[in-house]
């Protein structure tokens, strides 16, 4: 783990950890373990690991085991820092009984067999470490790839002897690459419950459980059905009572407060607009700037970070990359509509090889396309121009309609079966649903309904707060240098007493009644 | 067709917006009526200090339906040049390029500005441009939204190394003044502290041009980005080595001061498009040139010495 902490300030943080878990878990009285990793590299990922595995042994029991370790590839790309030691005590202070370097004995393992499952994760990882948007031509022959095969075997092959175990639960901050995903798909195919935690916010966390896997998919895609049908059934049928709630949030969300940790910042992020006459009068200004034509329809193409988690929801097309350079070729031939096509805000940390310039040159002579970083435009500019936001499964698929501008979705997100953009179901539907989009922009025709307006409403609610739980043992994200995290956990186990915690009510409250979301509140009474 | 979004914009907290009579005197980013920024951080003092390429300001003000004219204060300061130097990253022995920026309203262009510090022996003093034009009265609409903008020209290519790339950003908007249309927009001009001027639209077509002396600019400041070099003793080592070069540079101008030759010729160009505006030298003086244009200009003209004299400043002065 990478803690650039004041040491005394960590050890003071340690000592009252300890004494304060030591006081508030039971002792386990069998052989129950349960299972978490600490592979990322910010502690506030792995607190929120360690703080809802110990809610749930409050509940069940067990013995605690951590994963851990960092493989070179891993650390190259992403985490530099990484320190094996900080972790081991961060784990012991929660009450961990081991703590594994499973890197460590990933290195030494001798080759274990290679299946389909395998392939898949090491060619999402590979792409992911390697930033690149595809598998090279040669990669079979690459030394590096045929490493992370072998890795991915080896993973796979720790995986089952750990799973062998009397486990109670995987509690992981990640689902998809070799050393998270390879955990959770070992953990479905022994029915052992799932929960996911998220690195945004206070306490937030999904959950599969084995009663409701229907295995019929990746666990994003079993994620998104449950998702879809507890807001169906929690939010969507409590709209009228919620209503006051998900305008405040839509208010937050609009002056960019109380963002997901992973939305863009700053004071370009905050949206003044309040009305069409004012959008249209900033797009006057605005288009010139792209060097289009503000009375025609524009849409703009929000590209993902091109190798990030590959293949793990449902998406219509090979890869992300395929997506958006098919969108541009299509976008070519149809002069139609004007076409903005956005970088991603993070995508130098997910490609080397250019892939958003490379296109924008081979497009550079066609007047109605334009490519730019998302940067470049303000929240302001973007929703003055944007008629209609195309997208996999980036949030604005979330965000836009929420303020009434429509969204096709090519592919599944955690939100996308809860009504508020148009998810197609394969690429003839993508290109005809983005033509005859087009066409009724231009004929004025309102693409979004009041309906997904207040859906899109209720799910920024949903996210920031229904499924939020504010517990002192878990600060909020913002809560940060790590000496003032550090500071602010000491006192929660010094000064807060433990009685009644939000935190082990509702994992409670998800636990026994197998919920894929950890809820705020009492959702069911 | 445009029209149909935004419906969804509002929520039911936004407050209502705050609505400005005429004259309109607007200095502060915290200014009620200020209801729109588009790439401009606001301001206490200012309006506020542009981010990107362009920057934006949206103003609400009652519009009475008749002409009015409207005044853009625009500086560039050390922050200006920091903030620019800290996002474009130029090369370190560059010397710092005056900016060229167009003023925009309503998505029209109505002017012009270059702004060049004014280079001294301890540091840089801001440059202070005012952009005044005037707008037809269904310019405001009912809905009253007045949108200022700064932004990239189109620049000749003669321009090139002359200018500073991204030249808006930094750049402070620090009043914005609205009043109704009263007499005829007269245009100060000063010297620009560089070897380029810009005529407004609908500018005089014969002027002369005194061209004299300035020092000049040595490289932008560069913020330290590696742990070592933001450490104190490297900083302090840096800025010293900027004053040691700023005197140098100065005292080189000082003792060597660059002349304006007898063979100095003029270039043009409209700032709209970039293409060339056809101008004329009809007369020759000592430090000055009679310069005259071959029509009215439509659209904001940069004018230009034929060759970079980054030790010459320009002075528009109309003649009759």
């Amino acid at each position: 783990m990478w803690l650039n902490a004041n040491n005394k300030e960590l050890q003071w943080f340690l000592e009252s950890s300890v004494v304060y878990w030591e006081k508030n878990l039971p002792r386990p009285t069998d052989d129950a373990v349960i299972l978490v990793e600490a592979f990322h590299q910010d502690i506030r990922v792995n607190l929120r690991n360690l703080a809802f595995a110990n809610a749930i042994r409050r509940l069940r029991p067990a013995r605690m085991i951590v994963f851990t370790g960092v493989e070179d590839a891993w650390r190259k790309t992403l985490w530099s820092g990484f320190d094996v030691g900080i972790v081991r005590q961060i784990a012991e202070a929660f009450g961990a009984s081991e703590t594994i370097d499973v890197w460590d004995l990933v290195r030494r393992s001798p080759a274990k067999p290679v299946d389909e499952v395998v392939t898949e994760y090491t060619d999402a990882t590979y792409c992911r470490l390697a930033k690149v948007p595809r598998l090279p031509a040669d990669y079979a022959s690459r030394a590096d790839y045929r490493q992370r095969l072998a890795y991915a075997a080896a993973l796979k092959a720790f995986y089952e002897e750990q799973f062998a175990q009397n486990v109670v639960a995987l509690v992981t901050s990640h689902v998809d690459y070799d050393q998270w995903g390879l955990a959770v798909e070992v953990a479905r195919r022994r029915n052992v419950p799932i929960i996911h935690t998220q690195q945004t916010g206070c306490m937030k966390a999904y959950g599969l459980f084995p009663e409701t896997d229907t295995h019929t998919g990746t666990f994003r895609e079993e994620l998104t059905r449950q998702i879809g049908a507890a807001f169906e059934t929690q939010v969507w049928s409590r709209r009228d009572e919620l209503h006051e709630a998900a305008e405040l949030i839509a208010w937050r969300a609009k002056v960019n407060l109380g963002r997901p940790s992973w939305w863009r910042g700053g004071a370009t992020a905050s949206v003044d607009l309040n009305n069409p006459a004012e959008r249209a009068r900033l797009r006057s200004s605005v288009v010139s700037r792209l060097g289009f034509d503000a009375n025609r329809p524009i849409v703009t193409v929000f590209n993902h970070a091109v190798s990030d988690a590959l293949g793990t929801n449902r998406e219509l097309f090979p890869s992300l990359a395929d997506w958006f350079s098919d969108t541009a070729a299509y976008a070519a031939e149809h002069t139609d509509a004007q076409w903005l096509f956005l970088e991603h805000p993070s995508q130098a940390l997910y490609d080397s090889t250019g892939f958003f310039d490379s296109l924008a040159k081979q497009y550079k002579k066609y007047q109605h396309m334009a490519f730019r970083p998302s940067a470049s435009l303000s929240k302001n500019a973007l929703w003055s121009l944007t008629d209609l936001g195309v997208t996999v499964r980036g949030s604005v698929s979330n965000e836009l309609p929420a303020y009434g501008i429509p969204v096709i979705q090519a592919g599944w997100s955690e939100w996308s079966s809860c009504g508020l953009s148009t998810v197609v179901d394969d690429a003839d539907a993508y290109w005809k649903t983005l033509e005859q989009s087009i066409n009724q922009i231009r004929d004025g025709v309102e693409l979004v309904t009041e309906e997904q307006v207040q859906r899109a409403r209720l799910w920024l609610w949903l996210y920031r707060s229904g499924t939020d739980v504010v517990t002192p043992l878990v600060p909020q994200w913002e809560v940060w240098p790590a000496d003032v995290l550090l500071k602010v956990l000491r006192a929660t186990f010094r000064h807060i007493e433990s009685d009644a915690d939000p935190l082990f009510a509702a994992v409670e409250r998800m636990w026994t009644r197998q919920e894929p979301m950890l809820t705020r509140t009492e959702w069911s009474a | 067709m445009v029209g149909v979004i935004g419906a969804w914009f509002q929520t039911a907290y936004d407050e209502p917006r705050a609505v400005l009579d005429l004259p309109v005197e607007v200095d502060s980013g915290r200014d009620d009526a200020l209801c729109i920024v588009d790439q401009v951080i606001r301001g206490t003092g200012i309006v506020g200090r542009v981010t990107g390429e362009f920057g934006a300001v949206a103003l609400k003000i009652r519009g009475t339906g008749k002409p009015v004219q409207v005044r853009v204060d625009i500086q560039l300061d050390e922050i200006s040049t920091r903030w620019w130097s800290d996002r474009v990253r130029p090369p370190r022995h560059n010397p710092e390029r005056p900016r060229l920026v167009l003023v925009s309203a309503q998505g029209e262009i109505r002017g012009a500005a270059v702004l060049a510090r004014r280079q001294g022996w301890r540091g840089a003093g801001s440059a202070l441009a005012t952009v005044e034009f005037d707008m037809a009265a269904d310019d405001l609409d009912r809905d009253g939204l007045l949108v200022v903008e700064l932004a990239e020209t189109r620049r000749p290519s003669w321009s090139d190394n002359r200018v500073s790339a991204r030249s808006a950003l930094g750049l402070r908007i620090d009043k914005i003044s609205v009043r109704e249309a009263g007499a005829p927009i007269v245009t100060a001009f000063t010297p620009t502290g560089c070897d380029l001027a810009v005529l407004q639209p609908g500018g005089p077509t014969s002027f002369r041009l005194d061209v004299s002396s300035v020092p000049q600019a040595p490289p932008v400041p560069r913020s330290p980005t590696t742990p070592l070099t933001r450490r104190r003793p490297a900083r302090a080592a840096f800025k010293l080595s900027r004053i040691a070069r700023r005197a140098a540079i100065r005292a080189s101008a000082q003792a060597l001061p660059e002349r304006p030759g007898s063979g100095l010729g003029v270039l043009a160009a409209d700032l709209c498009s970039g293409a060339p505006v056809t101008v004329e030298v009809v007369g020759r003086r000592s430090g000055s040139l009679d310069v005259r244009l071959a029509a009215v200009p439509e659209g904001p003209v940069l004018i230009g010495l034929d060759a970079a004299h980054p030790g010459l400043s320009c002075r528009i002065v109309p003649t009759p």
